[in-house]
């Protein structure tokens, strides 16, 4: 933003001192064009005048029949009426016969030349001319015409001098000065200037110095400052140049443009101001709300919920905000159902809940169910608090859930003091009836440090039995739509069930059926009594298993 | 007869060929070009020469003013003669002459004067009107009995001339040289004589206005 505001300032710079610059360049050509015009139109009302003169009969007569005193003041008579500076008679040959309006220096007496032999050719040529002349060290600005007697009978000269009224005139435009320098030998001399005399001098130095232009605007440096320059051309006789000097200070000229460059930069440095304050507040309500966002969102990836996004604008960056941590609310809301799902149906059927379409229905699978219960939990209850009762139990069962979790189990569900727990769903396993045996093994020994521990602490040491049966069982979501259950139905799950009532009774903690026998023999079996169910036909033989074989 | 004829200031004089025929009186004939080998018409030309004249002619001379312009443009006189100026315009004409040869004016008028005037002395007049700028003759006053003035051809013929030497003077209006141009010749018996003589000429605002009649700037 600042490179396209410092190089716009510069483009605009350098196109406003261009425009200056030409536009002094041109008001220096007018100003050239109308001084020629000047002295043109000046010329022309000469020669109208003159005309005139020429053709005053009393003149005429003046000339023909007159001395030469009559004659000058006849002569002096009509120049006043013109009001020139100079007006001579010379004869045809182009001699000196009046002079009126400048002493007549030497070389001026009657019968001497006129010195300017190229005016009188060009004079002779064409019948009329104009010019400039250097006489006795003045510049004037004359004509030549016939005094016509009825033809050509001698030559009227007749003029201004170049001084500084003559330049006077054209000082229209403020500051622009003119000079006027002729040049002999290309020696250049000032000859009348509207500068003061210091730059006056100056000037001559300089173009003596470097010579002179004409016709093109340049700079000339006169003392310190630099002149904007345009030299035009005069029209001169006698062999010599002479030159009108138009110029301009260049800074003075320039003023107003300084003044715009010097607003320009005000004007840009306020842009940039403003820009650099846009930039604060822009960086303030966006770029900071968007960075803590970005913030807070991360922190999200990483799990910290509780991250809340502070925006105290009302904006859409603050409703942005808003949602944020709505969305984190809700996020951590999921997070914690998803969690407690967990924990209260177990990871493994939480996830399979989650990932599955949730339906009522179930599949009908091979699996192993274990059931255990507590023998005489309701008795130790009697001289308890309900508190310390919940106490131990919590420890019991978090103790055995661990072991059916080492195996590879799954909790369906806890029945008071009673697991139920599911070896084989929802995730497969095919070595579920070993699994489930070495559970109910270990479960054993972990009741046995159990009680050691609520030995020690004065709780009642408990007892449990243990059922495991393997078949083929339904397990799937079971209930209602709004409000079910993943679980295991079927006979198999009944005679789990049976089996660990018959513990107590056969005096065992663990019974095993027939079918789990079979499919896990990697255990040692004692056969036990078998017992007749309800539902079945045959009676059920049982069996309890001690140690894993070697 | 040459054809070529140099641009300087110096008159060249250009002989041409001579016939000699036994005859009491010649003709000459005199061609008057300007430098740059035209033809020069309205160019005075007198013949100077030792012998006895004849008596100076005695006729009278006009030059009319008509159509705000003097003519003829160039007329030839004999000393002492006289010149009348008729104004047949119907508007007024100021005549008048600064020259030294004859300086004079008439009235203003718009009437057909009848006065005339006597040239005297030999040289060259130049008149003029002080209301109409343009209107200017040419009368040169010679001091011989042999004069002409070149016709449209330039030429000037001179008949039945006594034999003898003359020298031919010529000049017009718009001579750059102050004094006539000349040229001895011999003219014999009998026989044509011609002579060709050049005149540098100034240019032409010197001698001849342009007329400005019409709806000018003036």
């Amino acid at each position: 933003m600042l490179l396209v505001q410092l190089v716009s300032l510069y483009l605009v710079d350098a196109a406003n001192t261009r425009n200056a610059n030409a536009l002094i360049g041109e008001s220096l050509v007018t100003t050239v064009r109308s001084f020629h015009n000047s002295i043109n139109s000046r010329n022309d009302a000469l020669t109208l005048a003159g005309s005139t003169l020429s053709g005053d009969y009393a003149f005429k007569i003046a000339y023909a029949t007159s001395g030469p005193e009559t004659v000058e003041s006849a002569l002096t008579n009509q120049r006043l009426r013109i009001g020139a500076d100079l007006m001579f008679l010379l004869d045809l040959s182009g001699n000196y016969q009046i002079v009126s309006g400048i002493a007549p220096g030497p070389g001026m007496q009657a019968g001497d030349p006129f010195p300017f032999a190229d005016f009188m050719q060009a004079l002779e040529n064409n019948g009329e001319v104009s010019g400039i002349i250097h006489l006795n060290s003045r510049l004037y600005s004359v004509i030549g015409i016939p005094l016509l007697s009825p033809v050509p009978v001698a030559w009227v000269i007749l003029g201004f001098e170049v001084n500084e009224a003559f330049i006077g005139q054209l000082l229209d435009e403020s500051g622009t000065a003119i000079t006027v320098a002729y040049d002999v030998d290309e020696n250049y001399s000032i000859q009348v200037s509207s500068l003061v005399e210091e730059l006056r001098f100056q000037v001559e130095e300089a173009i003596n110095a470097s010579g002179l232009v004409t016709d093109s605007n340049y700079e000339m440096q006169v003392g310190d400052a630099p002149y904007l320059t345009y030299i035009s051309s005069l029209a001169a006789w006698g062999g010599e140049q002479v030159y009108a000097i138009l110029q301009r200070d260049r800074n003075q000229a320039l003023a107003p443009y300084f003044r715009l460059r010097v607003l320009l930069i005000v004007i840009s440095l306020l842009a940039l101001l403003v820009s650099l304050f846009g930039g604060a507040v822009i960086a303030n309500t966006v770029t900071r709300p968007v960075k803590v966002l970005v913030n807070s969102a991360r922190e999200i990836e990483r799990g910290d919920y509780h991250h809340v996004v502070n925006l105290q604008q009302e904006d859409e960056l603050g409703l942005l905000g808003q949602a944020f941590n709505n969305m984190s609310k809700g996020l951590y809301e999921r997070d914690r159902v998803q969690n407690l799902l967990g924990k209260v149906i177990s990871p493994e059927i939480a996830q399979e809940l989650i990932s599955s379409d949730v339906q009522l229905g179930g599949e009908e699978k091979e699996i192993t169910i274990l059931f255990t219960d507590l023998r005489n939990f309701t008795g130790l209850s009697e001289n308890r608090s309900p508190s310390d009762m919940l106490d131990i139990l919590n420890e019991y069962l978090t103790r055995m859930t661990a072991v059916i979790d080492r195996h590879g189990g799954v909790v369906d569900k806890y029945i008071g003091d009673a697991i139920m727990a599911l070896f084989g769903a929802p995730v497969n396993l095919p070595d579920h009836p070993s699994r489930a045996v070495a559970c109910a093994l270990e479960m054993l020994d972990e009741l046995v440090l159990c009680n050691a521990s609520f030995k020690t602490r004065g709780w009642p040491e408990l007892d449990m039995g243990i059922g495991v049966h393997s078949g083929k069982v339904v397990v799937g979501n079971m209930g209602s739509s709004d409000r079910l259950n993943y679980t295991a139905i079927g006979d198999g799950v009944n005679l789990a069930s049976r089996l660990e009532s018959a513990t107590k009774d056969c005096g065992v903690p663990i019974i095993v059926s027939e079918a789990t026998r079979n499919m896990a023999p990697d255990f040692e079996y004692q056969e036990l009594q078998a017992i007749q169910v309800r539902g079945r036909q045959q009676a059920v033989r049982m069996f309890t298993p001690s140690v894993k074989k070697a | 007869m040459l054809k070529t004829m140099r641009r300087t200031k110096w008159i060249p004089i250009l002989i041409g060929f001579m016939t000699s025929l036994p005859l009491q009186a010649g003709d000459l004939v005199v061609q008057v070009v300007d430098d740059g080998g035209q033809v020069l018409p309205d160019a005075a030309v007198y013949l100077v020469t030792d012998q006895a004249a004849e008596g100076m002619p005695s006729t009278s001379y006009e030059v009319e003013q008509k159509d705000k312009m003097f003519s003829p443009f160039v007329t030839v006189v004999p000393a002492g003669a006289n010149v009348s100026f008729p104004n047949r315009d119907g508007i007024g004409h100021h005549v008048y002459s600064f020259s030294p040869a004859k300086s004079f004016q008439l009235p203003l008028s718009e009437q057909e004067l009848t006065e005339q005037i006597v040239f005297e002395s030999p040289g060259i007049v130049t008149v003029g009107c002080n209301i109409h700028d343009w209107m200017v003759a040419y009368i040169y006053v010679v001091d011989t009995p042999y004069f002409a003035k070149t016709d449209a051809g330039g030429q000037a013929v001179f008949s039945d001339l006594p034999a003898g030497d003359y020298e031919i003077h010529v000049a017009h209006p718009g001579m750059k040289s102050v004094q006539a141009v000349t040229a001895m010749v011999a003219v014999g018996e009998s026989g044509n004589v011609n002579q060709n003589m050049a005149l540098s000429i100034k240019p032409r605002y010197f001698w001849q206005p342009e007329p400005r009649m019409h709806e000018e700037v003036y």
